[in-house]
């Protein structure tokens, strides 16, 4: 866990600071993106957490220790660390220049070759073609590759990455990004990730901190981000239909329609349609006494009932598929296209009835992308 | 050509032994400037500030004549090989410091920011990284050095050290081309091999990636640069050790025997001299004698006298009378007078005067008879009122002399000249007859004035001092071998100005060996035995 406790720099003849009173919590086995235009202070924040520039006020703490009671040397090595240029040694093979902190260490030449091995099959490159090039044989993706196989090398807990992927094609900067989440995933480490492009920050971060002027303007997850921007300026920044780019971020309980028509099981059909009418639809939801979700009923279904003194749940129809709160707008229509349905109930726990998702419900979001790329 | 040809093979020995001291020199003073270029152009790029004062320090030293040079380093250091070594060195630091400077703070910021990030000490990014990406600037710097060294190393001849330099300055001193080139070529074939040499070894050192092309770099190259690296590196190292252990050899006394110096500035008449008394010496004593001909100036003769590093000068009163004992001189000087007070003088330099040789060497006016005949010229005054339309040549020293050179001769008979040309003993003839200049100032004795067939014109004022041939010892030497201080007397007044000027003549003129002429000389004269 990284803890930034009120930390600012100031440059020396310098009046502003370029971070002001920075409060941070990185979660371990989390990657957390710093993003924000550029002078925003989002690299200088990444650098002080190995200390190559140093903290004029607060603090760092790395698992609750302050970094300035780390020898500086140590805390480094236990920091990967890849930067946009990749910072390649161009006089050492793709091998020297994985194994240069082991080696400087003395570590046990066995073990690391096998984990630098092990790395480059992970990273995507096969290590008998590339392990004894030199740098200027490879292209721009395969060096990143190996700036992040190295930062991985010492099996730090922690791995800093300012920019790394910037100055790559979209495509290989695709590439990478699917590799970092795959290597994420095996080795679970606590990773800062800084950039300038959104659309990566919401890809990679578990976390997504937005800077402006050395301060942090907002500090969340990438839905929390995109749904609840805290300002005009996040919203701006991230984009209006930044969410249409990740439909999977647009959960039933966002676009659902929260207070559908509901009626109690033992209410005789008569009334329900009088209900009905009362509220100018033709479907109500049919709940027990408990309030948990029994079927629902159409005016028809009524109309075609001929005791119309039935207690409404006799007639009322299961739903075809039910959805949760947290399914996608994604699944969503995939339920609808696959089940033929134009409704699908909301239900939370013991099939309490949440809220109603219907066609028209899903065209009214739908279509919401639209008219505010009208707006803008 | 053929004559070069003839010439080259039938002094090859001593070409070979001038070339392995040549060699010596220059590698010598690479090797000082690398150890001492290379860190300071670490350290400078490390402290902030430092880098623009020690820059300019050393070009400022490299814009500095090497003669200025040595004029400054003999009073402190002595002659020979080691001040030689120290002034090629001087010059030999500012590409080796400047390139590593540059090298060192051109890296690329952000590898080196990538090293401090992953966790490297300032140590081990100078070491693993900076440097190793510097090393094709720094071994440029050092390729510039050894060329330019093993060119400067010919300087060492002239302060007493030896290499090419010193067939070189004997080839000037008689005018033989075939001398000059003998010495030149080597010398230069010396800087083209040093140059090779280092570029093998900057290939050796400079890792694969940074020469060859990305293109061309395949596992063949890579394992073919990995065993050169290997031959080149251990034939460097065994070089090193060799350069090494010759100091050492060199600093050790190995001839523990009795052994005094001689020493002299390369001109003919004093390297004459100076084998009159070594055989002498040798022949009368069991002290053995080493002779030092190839000094550059009587000034430089004298500091090595006073700091021991000669035993025995010969030399001329007038010399010494007044520019280095500072003694008035005044028109009409007797010679017995001059050489008496010259003797009382050197006593407080802790010198002994060891007798006249005989011959009066005094600087004397010269034309060409054709041009004395125009002008119908015999004494300086006649030439007075011509001077201002001639041009004068004469030796550095003497142009510079405050007492008896140029400018005070030409006060004394109210003369000025065009203009005034400096050159070596024998060049100034070439000039002379060439026409580049209507007059030359020259010794009575000078061998070369046979050669020529010029006209003295007379001293008319009695202006210039007596020039006699005598010789100096050290208190110390005269103290610890008094039998070498009768073995120099024994040589007094054993010569006469015509004898001098012929056996002069047989050097300048046939190129005779010294000890030769020195030898057939004392022969016959009975002073020594076959």
């Amino acid at each position: 866990m990284i803890q930034f406790e009120n930390v600012s720099k100031k440059y020396q003849n310098s009046d502003t600071e370029v971070v002001k009173n920075i409060n941070l919590t990185i979660p371990t086995g989390q990657i957390a993106v710093i993003i924000g235009p550029s002078g925003c202070g989002k690299t200088t924040c990444l650098k002080m957490i190995n200390r190559l520039i140093k903290i004029t006020g607060g603090r760092i703490l790395i698992d609750g220790k302050d970094i300035m009671d780390y020898d500086v040397i140590k805390l480094r090595r236990s920091m990967g660390y890849v930067i946009q240029q990749t910072g390649l040694f161009p006089h050492m093979t793709v091998r020297e220049n994985i194994e240069i902190i082991p080696t400087l260490e003395k570590r046990d030449k066995e073990k690391t070759s096998r984990r630098t091995k092990e790395l480059m099959r992970m990273i995507g490159l096969d290590p008998e073609e590339f392990l004894d090039r030199y740098p200027t044989q490879l292209s721009g993706g395969q060096l990143q590759r190996v700036g992040v196989a190295r930062a991985f090398a010492t099996d730090p807990d922690i791995i800093l990455m300012d920019e790394p992927f910037s100055a790559l094609d979209p495509i290989t900067r695709g590439q990478l990004q699917d590799e970092l989440i795959f290597l994420q995933e095996k080795l679970k480490k606590t990773i800062v990730f800084v950039t300038h492009d959104m659309d990566e920050a919401i890809k990679l971060g578990n976390m997504i901190c937005i800077l402006k002027d050395g301060e942090i303007v907002q500090y969340d997850t990438p839905e929390q981000i995109m749904k609840n921007p805290a300002t005009e300026y996040v919203r701006e920044f991230v984009g209006r239909n930044r969410i249409w780019d990740n439909p999977e971020y647009i959960h039933a309980e966002d676009i659902m329609i929260t207070q559908p028509l509901t009626v109690p099981g033992n209410l005789p059909a008569l009334q329900t349609l009088e209900q009905m009418r009362i509220h100018q639809v033709n479907t109500a939801m049919v709940l027990n006494r408990e309030g948990a979700f029994l079927g629902f009923v159409t005016a028809l279904d009524i109309q075609r009932t001929e005791d119309k003194n039935t207690p409404v749940h006799k007639i009322a129809r299961q739903a075809k598929v039910t959805a949760a709160p947290g399914d996608s707008i994604v699944k969503l229509l995939d339920m609808v296209n696959k089940n033929k349905t134009s409704l699908i109930p909301v239900l939370g726990e013991g099939e309490q009835l949440l809220g109603l998702i219907t066609s028209s419900s899903l065209v009214t979001t739908l279509s919401r992308q639209y008219i505010n790329y009208e707006e803008v | 050509m053929a004559a070069f040809f003839e010439y080259f093979s039938a002094n090859i020995g001593t070409i070979l032994q001038y070339t392995m001291q040549h060699l010596r020199i220059g590698m010598l003073a690479v090797f000082g400037a690398i150890l001492i270029g290379i860190p300071l152009g670490l350290l400078i790029s490390k402290v902030t500030g430092a880098s623009k004062p020690f820059l300019g320090l050393a070009s400022v030293m490299q814009a500095i004549p090497s003669l200025a040079l040595m004029g400054f380093f003999i009073p402190i250091i002595g002659i020979g090989d080691k001040t030689a070594i120290i002034i090629i060195a001087l010059y030999a630091i500012l590409p080796i410091l400047r390139n590593t400077y540059t090298g060192l703070t051109n890296t690329d910021p952000s590898i080196i920011e990538a090293a401090r990030g992953i966790g490297m000490t300032e140590k081990q990014i100078l070491f693993k990284v900076q440097l190793p990406l510097a090393l094709p600037v720094i071994m440029a710097g050092i390729r510039v050095a050894a060329v330019n060294s093993m060119g400067t190393a010919t300087i060492a001849a002239f302060i007493g050290g030896g290499g090419l330099g010193k067939q070189i300055y004997a080839g000037i001193q008689i005018i033989d081309t075939n001398m000059i080139l003998s010495g030149a070529i080597p010398a230069c074939l010396l800087a083209l091999l040093m140059d090779f040499l280092f570029g093998l070894i900057e290939k050796s050192l400079v890792p694969v990636s940074l020469r060859v092309s990305s293109s061309l770099l395949n596992p063949d190259v890579i394992a073919r640069m990995k065993r050169r690296k290997k031959l080149v590196l251990s034939t460097a190292a065994c070089a090193l050790v060799f350069l090494i252990g010759s100091i050492v050899y060199d600093s050790i006394d190995w001839d523990s025997g009795d052994k005094i110096t001689i020493g002299t500035t390369e001109y003919i008449e004093e390297r004459i001299v100076s084998q009159m008394y070594a055989q002498i010496i040798e022949d009368r004593t069991d002290v053995e004698v080493e002779l030092n001909n190839a000094m550059g100036a009587s000034l430089v003769v004298w500091q090595a006298l006073q700091n021991g590093d000669l035993d025995s000068v010969p030399n001329y009163t007038g010399s010494y009378y007044a520019s280095i004992l500072g003694l008035e001189i005044y028109p009409g000087m007797e010679r017995d007078e001059t050489y008496n007070n010259v003797v009382e003088e050197l006593k407080k330099f802790d010198i002994t005067a060891a007798g006249q040789l005989g011959p009066n060497n005094q600087y004397v006016f010269a034309v060409k008879p054709e041009f004395a005949e125009k002008y119908n010229l015999k004494t300086v005054s006649d030439l007075a009122p011509l001077a201002k339309d001639l041009v004068v040549g004469c030796s550095q020293s003497f142009y510079a002399r405050e007492n008896d050179g140029l400018m005070p001769v030409c006060e004394e008979y109210g003369m000025e000249f065009k203009d005034a040309l400096t050159f070596g003993a024998a060049p100034m003839y070439i000039a002379l007859e060439n026409g580049d200049v209507d007059v030359i100032v020259t010794y009575r004795t000078d061998g070369l004035l046979q050669k020529y067939d010029l006209v003295f014109l007379e001293d008319d004022h009695n202006f210039f001092p007596p020039y006699v041939l005598f010789c100096m010892l050290r208190d110390d030497v005269v103290e610890k071998y008094p039998e070498v201080y009768d073995a120099c007397m024994d040589l007094q007044f054993a010569v006469t100005d015509e004898e001098m000027q012929s056996l002069n003549y047989r050097g300048a003129q046939n190129g005779e060996d010294p000890y030769t002429i020195a030898r057939d000389f004392l022969i016959s004269k009975g002073l020594i035995s076959e």
